[in-house]
């Protein structure tokens, strides 16, 4: 088991490390130098139109002379989605280094995605040991955000979809029908007014039950046959109620006739 | 007699003690190989495979007496392609003939190297998998194993599906992969899942030593593929290996530790992830089906064809999971039930229902309330996730709208014709009533014509 503490030291040394950013215009608007290996601290603002450029030499540590490594990389590393957009770096034989990010043509990537970028350094080649990865600071992209087109489909879960019901038929308010209602019953007031003023009574409920006996039985069938038509309208159906009617209206007929002759007699 | 008898025994306990396959669709794998020697650079992965019950086949793609086919039905269940270098492959093997496999159902693992023909990119670019150009590595100057050669191409995989339905959390939390070999793009296809990836710093060239990367690679950084898996819309799995070292003897035994890096482990967790990706890609892991599926009217019992709307259904559907050798319950807690004519009218999840472990399914039930829409629907469980089987259970019902008879019974607006039919009634039994019986006062004075 190998513990051996490992001295990270770099086989590269980066020294004259400038950056410089344009914008449309020609204006530099920043120009700095960083002293490696500290980062720059501010982040570096780029707007479409804008030009970034960077120069450094990459020395090779034992030598102090100018190395081409196999992979110089100034890599762009999205903060928010962890995106990685390389740029590639020519390195000439000196070890000197120009490296250029224009927004006019950079990536759509990049133009699709504005936020912060972590910019890196990556230097390593074949056979040396200890490669290098310099955190040159932070850019601000900052581009209108543009809508990036149809998304990839992923699977996952889906949103929910709740049916949203017809409102039931709106029906008028309910003091309307009462209001009603009492409109309809308003006649009773004037029907049971008068037959109070001429003095109507059911008096001769009180003789002999015999001789009242054919009224009460049809007045009793007719009840019967109203009491039918209230459950034909709550629960039965027609054939029901006709099986009923026939027999009911039977009834009413016999003693209808009766009571009639019944009343035609006690008049007469 | 007594050999009859004995003839007897042996055919009933060869019956009676038949091994099952404990892959879910067959264990007859086919193996191409580059050349007969190789068999013998992946012993261990080979001999693994044999314990697990499968049948190995070897032959090279070359050979003119291989076919994946016989009489139209598929004459293996499983392809192991460790064969990149060839190009000429035999038309009964060739890659249409691999796409049929897949299509009428077969699994793939797919394995490359460096030296990878244009015959199997051909292939892996069918489904959406773009392999590098032939002689790149996947070179990372930052995460290369301390055996490594000088050119920094046997790396330590860094990233890893935390997908369980792939690969067992041993394997995803255990020592690091070893890998040498070519890199691959992944496509935005939601079939495919990336199992295996490089480092940050990693990137897909040539590595001839005295040149820069002047070209931008194919692939760079976390976007490096070294394992993916995609599974088809038939249930069919192909996983694609960008390494065929990775299942060899030398990798499975050999101890792993990043350069620069104190850490170290004696064995390196390629044969784990080696297993598991087999286990995966033939249907051991990560199967499902659909046992059963039931809906009914609350309180009933019966399942109809025919609904109203705006009717109280219970729908419940048994989702089964192969794992460990058996059907068990499955533990999914995102299954959607969906009614749907032309576009989904409901979505819900379902919820899953406690079950005891000698349980084969979980059930899964909803209460929904049909909609107010009539007309043919499809009550539809789709499930895809990554990594598990699909699956699409569809039953198809109707629903019709209200009889006339269903409306509400009594309206607000109507509550003055009842009281007008009702007052009638009594004005009307009232009347007869006092007509029999009224007997007149002598207030009123009878008027008498002469």
């Amino acid at each position: 088991l190998l513990t051996s503490v490992l001295v990270q030291a770099d086989d590269f040394v980066i020294s004259d490390v400038k950056i410089a950013v344009t914008t449309s215009e020609s204006v530099r608007k920043l120009y700095e130098s960083i002293p490696y290996p500290s980062s720059f601290d501010k982040p570096i603002q780029l707007t479409s139109g804008d030009d970034f450029k960077m120069i450094f030499v990459v020395n090779d540590k034992q030598t102090q002379k100018g190395v081409q490594p196999h992979q110089a990389f100034l890599t762009l590393t999205s903060e928010k989605n962890g995106n990685q957009i390389p740029i590639i770096i020519r390195v000439r034989e000196n070890g000197k280094s120009k490296v250029e990010l224009d927004m006019k043509s950079a990536p759509d990537e990049l133009l699709s995605s504005p936020g912060n970028y972590s910019l890196d350094l990556i230097i390593g080649t074949f056979s040396y040991n200890d490669p290098l990865k310099y955190h040159v600071g932070t850019l601000e992209i900052d581009v209108p955000i543009q809508s990036s087109g149809p998304s990839p489909v992923v699977y996952g879960p889906k949103p929910e979809i709740h049916h949203i019901f017809r409102p039931d038929e709106k029906l008028p308010p309910i003091w309307l029908s009462y209001s009603f209602m009492a409109i309809v019953l308003i006649p009773w007031v004037f029907l049971i007014g008068a037959w109070a003023y001429i003095g109507v009574n059911v008096s001769l409920l009180a003789r002999a039950p015999e001789s009242s006996l054919m009224s009460i039985l049809f007045l009793g069938s007719l009840l019967a046959i109203e009491i039918l038509f209230y459950n034909y309208w709550t629960h039965l159906n027609i054939f029901q109620t006709l099986t009923w009617l026939t027999g009911l209206s039977i009834v009413a007929f016999i003693t209808g006739q009766k009571a009639l002759s019944d009343v035609q007699k006690w008049r007469s | 007699m007594r050999c009859l008898l004995f003839i007897f025994a042996f055919v009933l306990a060869v019956g009676v003690f038949r091994v099952e396959p404990r892959s879910t669709t067959g264990n007859r794998v086919l193996v191409l190989l580059d050349k007969e020697d190789d068999k013998a650079l992946y012993s261990k992965f080979f001999n693994s495979l044999e314990e697990r019950e499968y049948q190995l086949t070897y032959k090279l793609p070359t050979d003119s007496t291989v076919d994946l086919f016989s009489y139209g039905e598929r004459a293996y269940d499983h392809v192991i392609n460790f064969a990149p270098k060839t190009k000429n492959y035999k038309d009964k093997v060739n890659p249409l003939s691999l796409l049929n496999f897949v299509n009428k159902g077969g699994n793939i693992l797919l394995g490359a190297s460096s030296e990878l023909s244009e015959t199997m990119r051909d292939f892996a670019r069918e489904f959406d998998i773009d392999f590098d150009d032939i002689d790149t590595s996947v070179i990372d100057h930052f995460n290369y194993d301390i055996s490594d050669d000088g050119k920094h191409t046997l790396i330590n995989a860094k990233g890893i599906t935390n997908n369980e339905a792939i690969l067992t959390k041993n394997v995803i939390e255990g020592p690091p992969v070893l890998f040498r070999g070519i890199a691959h793009k992944v496509g935005t296809i939601p079939l495919l899942t990336k199992v295996l990836w490089a480092g940050e710093t990693a990137y897909s060239y040539e590595t001839k030593a005295d040149q820069q990367v002047d070209q931008e690679p194919l692939v760079v950084g976390n976007k490096v593929m070294l394992v993916s898996a995609l599974q088809a819309r038939n249930n069919a799995r192909v996983t694609f290996v960008g390494s065929t070292e990775l299942f060899s003897d030398r990798f499975f035994d050999s101890p792993i530790q990043r350069t620069n890096s104190a850490e170290s482990f004696p064995k390196s967790g390629n044969e784990d992830f080696a297993k598991d990706l087999t286990k995966w890609t033939f249907q051991e892991k990560g199967v499902l089906k659909v046992t059963s599926r039931h809906h009914h009217k609350e309180n009933e019992t019966e399942e109809l064809e025919l609904y109203r709307i705006k009717d109280n259904i219970i729908y419940t559907i048994e989702i089964s999971e192969y794992a460990n050798d058996h059907w068990q319950a499955f533990n999914g807690t995102d299954v959607q039930f969906e009614a749907i004519m032309l576009d989904p009218y409901i979505r819900k999840t379902l919820t899953p229902l406690p079950t005891s472990p000698e349980q084969q399914a979980r059930k899964y039930k909803a209460h929904i309330q049909l909609p107010d829409v009539y007309g043919v629907f499809t009550f539809k469980v789709n499930y895809k996730r990554s990594g598990y089987s699909y699956i699409e259970d569809s039953s198809v019902v109707a629903i019709r709208p209200f009889r006339h008879n269903e409306y509400p019974r009594y309206i607000s607006a109507a509550y003055p014709y009842y009281t007008g039919a009702a007052s009638m009634i009594v004005g009307f039994l009232l009347f007869s009533a006092i007509w029999f019986f009224n007997k007149e006062s002598s207030k009123i004075v009878k008027k008498k014509t002469s």
